[in-house]
């Protein structure tokens, strides 16, 4: 019978719209109530109404409240390093690594013996753990590690050593970054070219077009909906960046007790970590200004690609 | 089982909001099929034919009017209640499971009332039984060693096949048997073996105040003891062998639907729509899915399996000829109305409507707009016909004529014609068609058998009357001549 | 409101239109000169090896270095940074003789004064399989619901339920933190471990991923099955189960992999009982490779990559055998975890 068996949909439904209601719809809301309360405290669940001092405080345009410890440090690095560290990282690696991974998903795809080998080789660091590759980078790097040994250099990167400079550190966190990402751009840019009809390319043949050509004129195009879906979740995982680091530097920063490699997420959880009651506002102001960002851009991303995707 | 359907309706709702009206599928849908009859719904597709076959499955509600099965009012019993097989055009088969499984899919986990019945000792006892033939089924293993490397299974599954009993038997029987150098005395050793461990279970069943039939049904105080139980594998398997004998799929149990071939795949449906042993078969166009070849012998096959199950069965198609040659009885439909219950020969001879004139037969008839003038009918200015009286006179006419009633030679010499252009000229098979046009219709169409040859365009086709058929222009309903 | 469902319409589409990107149907004309034919044909054989040999030698190049990270991992967990009690440090060979290989380094990092390697293993393991399986039931209970099932607000369900995946988690986390506190399940062990899983055991992806499975189930099998008097119950567990297995086991790969490489979440968790951790966490904030060597302080990073390769390992050996899942899954999963 077509009959509407209403409650029945509701039972199964309900381990997975229970969860969801708990751990992600009451947070999305209570993350933005708490950003705007005064003075909240989570450990007594304490507030004194709502505010926009917190956010504030996390712009640098108000101090952050004095009277906790060990607090000012971090909130003012929000302003100071993490927003602009998080851009820096997503704009140098998010580039590099889709024209990268376009150029190896292109080579790879270019070829018939050993391609499976190939294609299975650069998806291998895609399930290995961002952590564990942070120590690895960090062995790398170190300074009397391989990469010194093999440039014949003498630089500090990741220790926290006076000589380590901002660059030199964020440099290892682009590598990093780009190793780590491009297994499932490449795996995403194959599948896409390996769909695209072989009919245009003997096409372009007959009329002897170049490889260039033939790269910007057809695999460009056609692979348009792989190209805009990789840079939509490669900006967002890239504003997300925190485990890299986290892997990389086992402290915070390059030297003492700075926090100049902070990233947005890196803030949220450290605040959420700190044990302090009243440091959670400032983690919930961090994830919305992300969420923000992420909105901005990914709705940008779709505004600006409508006309230029095909599919 | 005696179906009987009365005022069956059905009405899809429309939605006010999105300005779709309500559509009637099924208007006032009666009939009654005796028992073992098959009956064919045949129709054009969306005349509401697949829609009475999912109301009397129960997959769809009934608008109104009502169902009985053997008097018996099911008009609201769910699906699984009403004892119903279904097999649906595209058969539906689990693709998961092997024939065997898909074929049992119904079965399991269904319950029965049965007598207690000792399982062990019908179990030895028919392992005994097959051991008594031991040369017989050697012989048949061997056939297989023969034939096969992968001996096990399919020798397993034709010792159940001819000996009918369960795969644990069966399986058990292969296996004391497979040796290459089995002596006699290995097998009279074993049978002995079972009769004591017979002797032995009987013994205990009559230490706790049981005793045991012929039948293995364990009798206490000379009653045997009613139980409601799941059906056993072993009844399961019984099942099974039985009904891939009736459509014949005796070597193909243990393939997966995927290594079948269509008609295979839809014997398979078959057999898991008669497993149940049900009181109705319900065929949604059960062929459309064959070539052509397959589509005549499988039809024939499913009428052979219909006669040899006597089930009741409800055939749906669009196909004329399918239902033509294989049902007791026809109802066309057309837009959810009944144009015709009849015989298939009797509904092609003398149709009762317009509608069932042309759908039926093909090449389909040939029809003109006619006028009657006083007890004469005009095509145009071609006198076609006379009738008996004038009581028509004045009215507006379909006059129709069968494609093999236009007559090329006029060797009965027919005393009315009709002109026509020739445009074309087909070969089906044994008989030849002519196709051709005038100022009445676009296509006429001739069949005829000898070749012939014919230098002019314009030709004159005899009306033999006997082939004609009149039809009210407004009703469409038959005027009988 | 019908705003916000055109997006995530268009969005399920652009979905589609990836995993299922082979209709692209566009023309486009490439403009070129005619050349002799027969020389063009020479010269662009000669192209093409000339192509082929910089291909090849490229990919060769870039696989090297995608790779060094995990030689680099496993031969320098195998160097010795004490020789005769003193600190030599790392040296920076490729080849390690092997008689100078140092087993030991895997025997001292099981060593739980440095590393409770055991215990961290174990919270994995207890914390992988609950939250597996039970990911593994909610998605096919919803995934069920949202095919099979006729209810009222079934489809406006779904939309907010993709809604949810475009929401990065890391703004739940204060949240979320703050409601397992207060809920009380960090004060002991498994209120600790549900704390860990309860908040990912819900992914609206892999609900959508088996959705799209079972919706490929033709109508007439359920239909088949009803018929032959079977419950929906039945139904989803002999039928739709079986039928999505390969899916099924694509997320329950997926959902290892994004378990054992957790580390933000737990950490944040368990950052005031650090023993109910999970094991990377545990190599990272855990693990004790400071040794005392004369008096001096030295950070043994040979120990340190001898736990990377013990992480490593599992990863690449799941990898190795489901690879075809694994691959499949992810070129229709999108966004990682």
């Amino acid at each position: 019978m077509t009959e509407k068996n209403n409650y029945k949909g509701w039972i199964y439904l309900a381990p997975s719209l229970i969860l969801i209601a708990v751990f992600t719809l009451y947070p999305l809301i209570d993350t933005f109530v708490i950003s705007f309360l005064k003075d909240y405290n989570y450990l007594k669940g304490t507030s004194d109404g709502f505010t926009l001092d917190n956010y504030k405080a996390l712009f640098g345009i108000i101090p952050p409240p004095d009277y906790i410890a060990g607090i000012s440090g971090p909130i003012k690095a929000f302003f100071e390093y993490a927003l602009p560290n998080t851009m820096i990282i997503t704009f140098v690696t998010v580039p590099i690594s889709i024209v990268l991974a376009l150029i190896i998903a292109v080579l790879i795809n270019s070829i018939k013996a050993f391609q499976r080998f190939f294609q299975t080789l650069f998806f291998t660091p895609y399930v290995t753990n961002i952590i564990a590759v942070g120590m690895v980078f960090g062995v790398i790097f170190s300074h009397d590690g391989l990469f010194n040994s093999i440039f014949n250099l003498s630089e500090y990167w990741v220790e926290e050593n006076p000589s380590t400079t901002y660059w030199n550190a964020m440099f290892v966190i682009f590598l990093d970054i780009i190793w780590y990402q491009l297994p499932f751009k490449i795996l995403i840019f194959v599948s896409g070219l390996q769909g695209i009809d072989k009919k245009y390319y003997e096409a372009a043949k007959i009329d002897s077009a170049s490889r260039f050509k033939q790269f910007y004129s057809i695999t460009v195009p056609l692979l348009s909906p792989q190209i805009l879906y990789i840079s939509i979740t490669s900006f967002i995982n890239g504003f997300k960046e925190y485990q890299a680091i986290a892997g990389l530097f086992d402290g915070r920063g390059t030297s003492g007790n700075s926090y100049n490699l902070y990233t947005v997420v890196y803030f949220v959880y450290d605040q959420v970590n700190s044990g302090n009651g009243e440091s959670v506002r400032y983690a919930c102001c961090g994830a919305v200004v992300l969420f923000l960002i992420i909105l901005v851009f990914t709705g940008l991303q779709f505004f600006v690609s409508r006309k230029r995707i095909y599919y | 089982m005696k179906l009987e359907v009365k005022d069956l309706v059905k009405v899809f709702e429309g939605n006010p909001k999105k300005n779709i009206e309500d559509t009637i599928a099924v208007s006032n849908f009666t009939l009654t099929v005796n028992d073992g009859e098959l009956v064919g719904l045949l129709g054009p597709s969306g005349c509401g034919k697949s829609t009475i076959l999912y109301m009397l499955a129960g997959l769809k509600e009934v608008t109104s009017g009502s169902i009985y099965f053997d008097g018996e009012d099911v008009t609201d019993l769910p699906s699984e209640k009403r004892g119903i097989g279904l097999v649906f055009q595209n058969y539906a088969l689990y693709p998961h499971l092997n024939v065997y499984q898909n074929i049992a899919f119904p079965l399991e986990d269904t319950y029965k009332v049965t007598s207690l019945k000792s399982k062990r000792i019908e179990y030895l006892d028919s392992l005994i039984k097959l051991l008594n033939n031991a040369t017989e089924i050697k012989k048949l293993i061997d056939n297989y060693r023969v034939n096969n490397k992968k001996v096990s299974l399919e020798a397993i599954n034709a010792i159940s096949f001819n000996y009918d009993v369960p795969f644990n038997v069966s399986k058990k029987v292969y296996r004391i048997l497979k040796k290459k150098n089995i002596h006699h005395i290995d097998i009279l050793i074993n049978i002995n073996f079972y009769k004591e461990l017979i002797k032995k279970e009987k013994s205990k069943l009559i230490k706790k105040g049981y005793t045991i039939d012929n039948e293995f049904t364990i009798l206490k105080d000379d009653k045997p003891i009613q139980v409601k139980r799941k059906i056993s594998k072993e009844e399961i398997d019984l099942e099974v062998l039985q009904v891939s004998r009736v459509v014949q799929l005796e070597n193909y149990l243990f393939r997966k639907p995927s290594e079948l071939s269509g008609g295979q795949q839809q014997r398979v449906a078959i057999a898991r729509a008669l497993i149940k042993k049900p009181r109705l078969l319900l065929l949604d166009e059960p062929l459309s899915n064959l070539d052509a070849r397959l589509r005549i012998s499988t039809r024939e096959e499913i009428r052979r399996i219909q006669k040899q199950s006597k089930v009741t069965t409800i055939f749906v198609t669009h196909d004329q000829e399918e239902a033509l040659s294989i049902c007791d009885r026809i109802v066309i439909l057309e837009k959810g109305k009944i144009k015709q219950i009849d015989n298939p020969q009797v509904a092609y001879d003398d149709p009762k409507n317009v509608f069932v004139a042309s759908f039926l037969g093909t090449p389909p008839l040939n029809k003109f707009d006619a006028k009657v003038v006083k007890n004469k009918i005009f095509v145009g200015n071609y006198e076609v016909f006379v009738l008996n009286n004038d009581s028509l006179d004045g009215e507006e006419v379909i006059f129709s004529v069968r494609p093999e009633g236009l007559e090329i030679i006029n060797e009965d010499n027919n005393i009315y014609y009709i002109e026509g252009t020739i445009d074309n000229y087909e070969t089906l098979g044994r008989d030849k068609e002519l196709i051709l046009h005038n100022e009445f219709n676009d296509s006429i169409k001739v069949v005829f058998k000898d070749d012939l040859e014919i230098n002019k365009k314009n030709i004159k086709l005899y009306i033999n009357p006997k082939k004609v058929l009149l039809f009210d222009k407004l009703t469409g309903e038959r005027i009988y001549l | 409101m019908y705003q916000e469902r055109g997006y995530i319409i268009s969005m399920e589409k652009f979905i589609d239109s990836i995993l299922y990107s082979n209709d692209n149907k566009i023309e486009f004309v490439v403009d070129g000169f005619n050349k002799d034919a027969k020389t063009t044909e020479k010269f662009d054989k000669i192209k093409k090896i000339f192509f082929l040999i910089f291909a090849y030698a490229l990919l060769i190049f870039l696989a090297f270095i995608m790779m060094i990270p995990f030689y680099w991992m496993l031969i320098t967990s195998l160097k010795s940074e004490i020789v005769n009690g003193q600190y030599v440090g790392l040296s920076n060979d490729f080849f390690i003789p092997v008689n100078e290989i140092a087993w030991n380094n895997y025997a001292i990092i099981f060593d739980p004064s440095r590393f409770n390697f055991f215990s961290y293993l174990l919270n994995t393991f207890i914390v992988l399989i609950i939250s597996t399986i039970g990911t593994l039931f909610i998605t096919i209970f919803a995934s069920f619901a949202f095919t099979r099932l006729q209810f009222k607000g079934r489809d406006t369900t779904f939309y907010i339920y993709l809604v949810t995946m475009m929401i990065p988690s890391e703004l739940f986390v204060a949240s979320n933190f703050i409601t397992v506190y207060r809920y009380g399940l960090l004060n002991d062990r498994w209120g600790t471990y549900f704390a860990i899983m309860l908040p990912f055991i819900v992914n609206v992806f892999y609900i959508y991923l088996l959705r799209e499975n079972f919706k490929q189930i033709p109508e007439e099998l359920y239909l088949a099955s009803k018929v032959d008097g079977k419950s929906d119950w039945k139904y989803l567990w002999k039928v739709m189960v079986p039928i999505a297995s390969p899916t099924l086991i694509t997320i329950t790969i997926l959902k290892v992999i994004s378990t054992w490489n957790a580390y933000a979440w737990p950490k944040t968790v368990t950052v005031s009982n650090s023993e109910f951790t999970l094991i990377t966490v545990g190599i990272r904030d855990f693990a004790n490779f400071d040794t005392n060597i004369g008096g001096f302080l030295f950070t043994l990073q040979s120990l340190q990559m001898a736990a990377t390769v013990i992480v490593t390992i599992p990863l690449i050996l799941i990898f190795i055998f489901f690879r075809k899942y694994i691959m499949s899954g992810t070129s229709r999963t999108g966004i990682k975890g």
